[in-house]
């Protein structure tokens, strides 16, 4: 192979596909969305927080009084008021809730719908009756100080290179969905370049004066290159509506948790890398035997890599089960498993090393098969060859 | 250096379908050789072998040591080029997967271009070109880094007479600079024009192979005469058809006669016959053209 061949297709595809306008846009574009998906969630918090107003029909028998304030959880008792009126109260919004007081130890909170608040407020009133029992006790307020006081439990880790803290499930989530979001747009700049090149007959020029081989490693790696450059405009994007954020609406410029951690991130991008290099071989395999993008069903094919995508969301809490360690080691599984087990779990190094070894040499191998097939099937117009034909070309 | 390609016995199959069956020439360095043949007489094949974007099943093509040098120049039938890509920048990515360097390719593309009469166009998109300006693109991305073997698969297709004339000229000047033509086309007169030798394929088989004059000689085409005649020209026709010395006799025109001569029939005979037979107003010769040599081989209605 002519690296310096590979290296000008790799420019051309990188050139067709990463235009510095459409770049720039994408920035901008993602820093729009993520600025909406921050301030969103910015006021659904800010929403959550403000004070609650919770109306208890039967103050009298937890001994509350008129209005009592549990933080920002604001008590009244019902008094007059009967349960339909503060039903229909609940339902104009005027109140947030109603606690209907059975007895002593039996109640119902009524609401509207489920809101994150309802877990605190539950805690709180638990606390808060604990409490008011404890005050009608006999016991001396030194005991009941004692009693009261809370246990104070601090988290220690043993392993010393994961006293950063290891990356919480939104992290992951964010550097599964950009990789498999990336997967998506490098599928289509494949499709394009490929079934494009096809229609527009472009191939015999190309196979004249390079070798199917130069061409598809080329390819990859111009597309590779598309994809990173997408990449970088997405964190750019983050980082831009941080800092509009920050400077201008007070908001924290805080990165995920565990995002931070060099050497982890280091061994994601290795992981990425490769797992592109995979999945776009694969992708070139199936475009070449591909005659019209409009009617062909293997189309459908280039979905394949978000098909495991459940089996890795089930072990994301789990990522050092023998579940994950398995998926973790399956070439095409691993450049999204692997990660998640380095950004939430223990894996052992030479897991990861393993790992990565079984990742390339797959892909290598993949790489070999893919020259073979695309020199063939690049030329084929009409019938799509079958899969039969495509493993004999593969082999020969 | 007798040959710059040579093929030997060369087949190739495509399922149930025999499109070359056992081919052998050669062509010489330096030359402009012509492969020809009705559609379907596999041409084309043969070109993508020579190419070496298929492969024969049995036989080989060779390059003798020194005949090629680099990447051939290569004209594909099936015309393509990305089209939403500027035109400088297409030649430049051919310029370099033929082995340029970008700057190289950049000065022989833009040196193209000016000849071609499309500078001032290089920041175009392809497809804003004419159909005919396209081929010109493409065969400059084919031809920019001067190869010592250029194949050209049906390169006068679809461009107007002036058009024509010029990729002659492109085609005469490569030559000029020692690059060895392998061309495919169908307009015989342009062939017949520039072709040094050439083959007439049919079926997958050589029929007819060498220079024209050596064609002419093997195909036993006598003397053509083209005569004026007093009179209905059909009648004239049919007033010399029972002669020994004639192959065929046809009228071109109401007062035209076409006779062609068997080989090696005197002129004399045939001029004496005619003077007795029909009212001659005047007469002139011709040699069998290209074109009539390949009707007359591979059948009428083959050519497009």
């Amino acid at each position: 192979m002519s690296l310096r061949i590979a290296r000008a297709v790799a420019r051309w595809e990188y050139e067709r596909f990463a235009k510095p306008k459409d770049l720039f846009i994408g920035t901008l574009f993602f820093a729009l969305m993520f600025g909406v998906f921050d301030f969103a969630r910015f006021f659904m918090d800010k929403k959550e927080s403000e004070e609650k107003t919770i109306v208890v029909a039967g103050a009298e028998t937890l001994g509350f009084g008129e209005e009592q304030f549990l933080d920002r959880f604001r008590l009244e008792a019902a008094g007059d008021r009967t349960l339909e009126t503060l039903q229909a109260a609940l339902h104009e919004k005027k109140i947030d809730a109603i606690l209907d007081v059975s007895d002593s130890r039996t109640a119902e909170l009524r609401v509207l719908r489920d809101r994150g608040w309802h877990g605190e407020l539950l805690l709180r009133l638990q606390a808060a009756v604990s409490e008011q029992r404890l005050a009608e006790s006999d016991l001396d307020p030194a005991q009941l100080a004692a009693l009261l006081q809370p246990m104070e439990v601090s988290v220690v880790h043993q392993s010393a290179a994961e006293s950063g803290g290891r990356a919480g499930s939104l992290t992951v989530l964010i550097v599964v969905g950009t990789m498999l979001l990336a997967l998506f747009i490098g599928f289509s700049y494949v499709f394009v370049a490929i079934t494009g090149e096809k229609t527009q007959k472009v191939t015999e020029s190309i196979l004249a004066a390079i070798t199917p081989q130069e061409w598809i490693d080329g390819k990859i790696l111009g597309l590779i290159g598309v994809i990173f450059a997408n990449l970088v405009c997405y964190g750019l994007g983050y980082l831009l509506a941080k800092a509009v954020g920050a400077a201008f609406f007070d908001r924290p410029f805080a990165l995920p948790s565990g995002i931070e951690d060099p050497v982890s991130m280091m061994w994601v991008v290795l992981f990425s890398l490769f797992g592109f290099g995979f999945w776009l071989t694969l992708f070139s395999l199936v475009a070449a035997t591909i005659s019209d993008p409009n009617t062909s069903s293997r189309s459908s094919m280039m979905m394949l890599p978000f098909l495991p995508l459940g089996l890795l969301l089930v072990g994301m809490d789990h990522p050092d089960t023998l579940w994950m360690r398995v998926l973790a080691l399956i070439p095409g599984l691993s450049p999204t498993a692997m990660p998640i087990r380095l950004l939430r779990g223990e894996p052992h190094w030479m897991e990861v090393i393993l790992s990565l070894l079984l990742l390339a040499l797959v892909t290598a191998m993949f790489r070999r098969a893919a020259g073979k097939v695309f020199g063939v099937s690049m030329l084929m117009t009409g019938k799509e060859p079958s899969f039969r034909e495509v493993w004999r070309w593969a082999r020969s | 250096m007798d040959a710059a390609v040579q093929v030997r016995e060369v087949v190739k199959n495509y399922r149930t379908v025999r499109a070359v069956e056992r081919l052998s020439f050669e062509v010489r360095p330096g030359e402009i050789f012509a492969l020809l043949g009705p559609n379907g007489a596999g041409k084309t094949t043969m070109v993508r072998m020579l190419v070496g974007i298929i492969q024969p099943d049995e036989g080989e093509i060779t390059f003798p040591a020194g005949s090629r040098r680099g990447p051939l120049g290569y004209l594909p039938e099936e015309r393509g080029l990305h089209r939403d890509t500027p035109i400088l920048r297409t030649l430049e990515y051919f310029g370099v997967l033929n082995g340029l360097e970008r700057s190289q390719a950049r000065d022989t593309a833009l040196a193209g271009l000016k000849r071609f009469g499309l500078d001032g166009r290089e920041r175009d998109r392809v497809d804003s070109l004419s159909k005919g300006n396209q081929q010109k693109i493409q065969f400059l991305a084919a031809t920019l880094h001067r190869p010592s073997v250029a194949v050209l698969d049906e390169p006068f297709s679809g461009l107007d007479p002036v058009n024509q004339q010029q990729f002659l000229a492109e085609i005469r000047q490569l030559q000029s600079e020692g690059c060895t033509v392998i061309l495919s086309a169908h307009q015989m007169d342009l062939v017949e024009s520039i072709a040094d030798r050439l083959l007439v394929m049919d079926h997958g088989v050589s029929v007819l192979h060498g220079t024209l004059d050596e064609i002419r000689s093997a195909t036993g085409s006598g003397v053509h005469l083209r005569l004026k005649v007093g009179g209905d020209a059909a009648s004239a026709a049919e007033a010399i058809r029972d002669w020994d010395g004639l192959e065929s006799a046809a009228a071109s025109d109401t007062d035209t006669l076409e006779v062609r001569l068997r080989r090696n029939c005197p002129v004399g005979d045939a001029l004496r016959v005619l003077v007795e037979r029909t009212e001659v107003q005047s007469i002139e010769t011709a040699e069998e053209t290209l074109r009539e040599i390949f009707v007359r081989t591979v059948g009428k209605g083959s050519e497009r």
